[in-house]
């Protein structure tokens, strides 16, 4: 089963990742690599004995190249993966247990943590999968961003609802820690998997090794019963401490690309460290790792949104202008009255705030396609649709969250746009112009 | 970095702390020629000793009446 490694090593021979031999200080690695178009492989990090990779999935062609499909076919792929998980098996020994500090040896100060953006509150581990259990509903893995407090501390962010946030609050209402496990450098399958927000019976590394084909290795932690990717290069055994959100973390340069606000979260005791002899440090690069990590998930939840309305999808896309989060272009093949049920059923999904639906003839992965066809196919008054009142989501500035009360939700609206050929209008009306003579010469024979 | 060049360092952040509400950010410029991971362990030793304050803009300030 590929590894980062393995991962790391494709993208090098297809000329997606550069090596850096020179050394680095540790505080210019985030602006190298927001200069760079290749993921940066540090080799040589100033003060420290662990290299780091940063950049991986920078571009939505290097999440393809870990998905191993075209850019066009990653929220199909991730949705075959839902449809068909893999349970993980268990393994007794892993590459993650060959180095083991526990108590009293645990510093993080021994990993070249980066410090990404100016007012960030602190260096931040922004890559890890953090796993948690519950009793009642099972395992749990997210990503979670965690912010460097003291050397067997950071903060973690748990503002917005999720299974782990769940969690926490029953350990929380018992007076009790979470056990967690954050397990850092990791192939994108298994990040991916955890950046879906499964149900909460579904074990996200069983959607990793839906992905891999194959089940995911897991070992258990040397300090507690979770279990974390065996191949992982490092993970950080923890607890989230029971005193709620009341600590300082932040602020973040966030995946909406703006400098998220300062957040009031609980704090994390770091109780082991484990890591591979040769471990490298793997820093996600805000924001664009974290929006491309995104885009095959929004995708795939669009693609199960058209089928559910019986409207035949031909392409979706989570655009980047909207952090691959917002926005949804989407071209269906079209029955009458389609185009309203493909917007109807995408507004329906959480996050997404803008629909732009289109016939199959348009290229939506092209903007000035998309233009053309919301130019010339759309009338305002009856192709575009306004829902108001929507779950909203704080990090939205248009929302003015920060004008509600502590713990209330903003709403938002959403907007739809029927950018197929309206009823009634025949398709030839849209024939396209074309050069004569187009296939009967070539420019280079004249140049 | 020896032990006591960190302590010194602890000394140097909590008094530049004490002047200026401050992003990590400016330790780092201010500290140009210590290297990051000594930052790191002094920030570690601070907020062990100092429990600051943050304003709106997500500054770090130091506590009043301390």
């Amino acid at each position: 089963m590929e590894d980062m490694r393995g991962f790391m090593k494709r993208l090098e021979k297809e000329g997606e990742l550069l090596r850096i031999k020179k050394e680095v200080d540790a505080r210019y690695i985030s602006a190298l690599v927001g200069q760079s178009d290749k993921a940066l492989y540090f080799e040589k990090v100033e003060g420290f004995n662990f290299p780091v990779v940063s950049g991986l999935l920078n571009t939505r062609k290097r999440v393809a190249i870990g998905m191993n499909v075209s850019e066009r076919e990653l929220g199909k792929k991730f949705q075959e993966a839902i449809d068909r998980p893999i349970d993980p098996i268990v393994v007794k020994k892993a590459p993650v247990h060959e180095v083991v500090y526990k108590g009293k040896d645990v510093d993080l100060t021994i990993f070249p943590i980066p410090y990404f953006s100016e007012k960030d509150g602190g260096p931040y581990i922004s890559g890890g999968i953090v796993s948690s259990f519950d009793p009642e509903y099972g395992p749990n893995a997210g990503m979670y961003r965690m912010m460097f407090r003291k050397k067997n501390e950071t903060s973690i962010d748990l503002v917005s609802p999720s299974d782990m946030r769940f969690y926490y609050q029953r350990t929380l209402d018992k007076k009790k820690p979470l056990p967690m496990a954050v397990a850092i450098g990791n192939h994108p399958y298994e990040m991916l998997a955890a950046s879906y927000k499964a149900p909460i019976n579904m074990n996200e590394f069983a959607i990793a090794g839906g992905l891999h084909g194959e089940p995911l290795k897991m070992v258990k932690c040397v300090t507690s019963d979770l279990l974390v990717p065996a191949n992982a290069e490092i993970v950080l055994e923890c607890e989230i401490l029971p005193v709620g959100w009341v600590y300082d973390e932040g602020r973040f340069g966030d995946f909406s690309h703006v400098q998220g606000d300062l957040k009031w979260n609980p704090i994390v005791k770091v109780n082991a460290i484990t890591h591979r002899k040769d471990a490298i440090f793997y820093a996600l690069h805000m924001p664009w790792e974290n929006d491309w990590l995104a885009g095959p998930v929004t995708e795939a939840a669009a693609l199960r949104a058209l089928r559910e309305a019986s409207v035949e999808p031909v392409a979706v896309y989570a655009t980047p202008g909207s952090c691959c989060f917002w926005e949804i272009v989407a071209s269906i093949r079209k029955r009458p009255g389609e185009g309203k049920n493909a917007v109807l059923a995408l507004l329906s999904l959480s996050e997404v705030k803008l629909v732009i639906v289109t016939d199959d003839d348009i290229n939506i992965y092209d903007p000035t396609e998309v233009d053309w066809a919301l130019a010339l196919r759309v009338q305002a008054d009856q192709d575009v649709i306004i829902v108001s009142g929507a779950r909203g989501k704080h990090i939205d500035p248009s929302l003015k969250a920060w004008t509600l009360a502590k713990d209330a939700l903003p709403t938002t609206a959403k907007l739809g746009i029927d950018a197929t050929i309206p009823e009634g209008v025949p398709r030839t009306r849209y024939e396209r112009m074309k050069y004569s003579f187009r296939d009967e010469v070539k420019l280079e024979d004249y140049l | 970095m020896s032990s006591s060049n960190i302590e010194n360092l602890v000394k140097k952040i909590i008094a530049k702390s004490k002047e200026e509400p401050f992003y990590y950010y400016d330790l780092l410029k201010k500290f140009p020629s210590i290297p990051y991971r000594d930052i790191m362990i002094a920030w570690g030793k601070v907020r062990e000793q100092i429990q600051f304050e943050r304003d709106e803009v997500g500054h770090y300030v130091y506590p009043k009446g301390k």
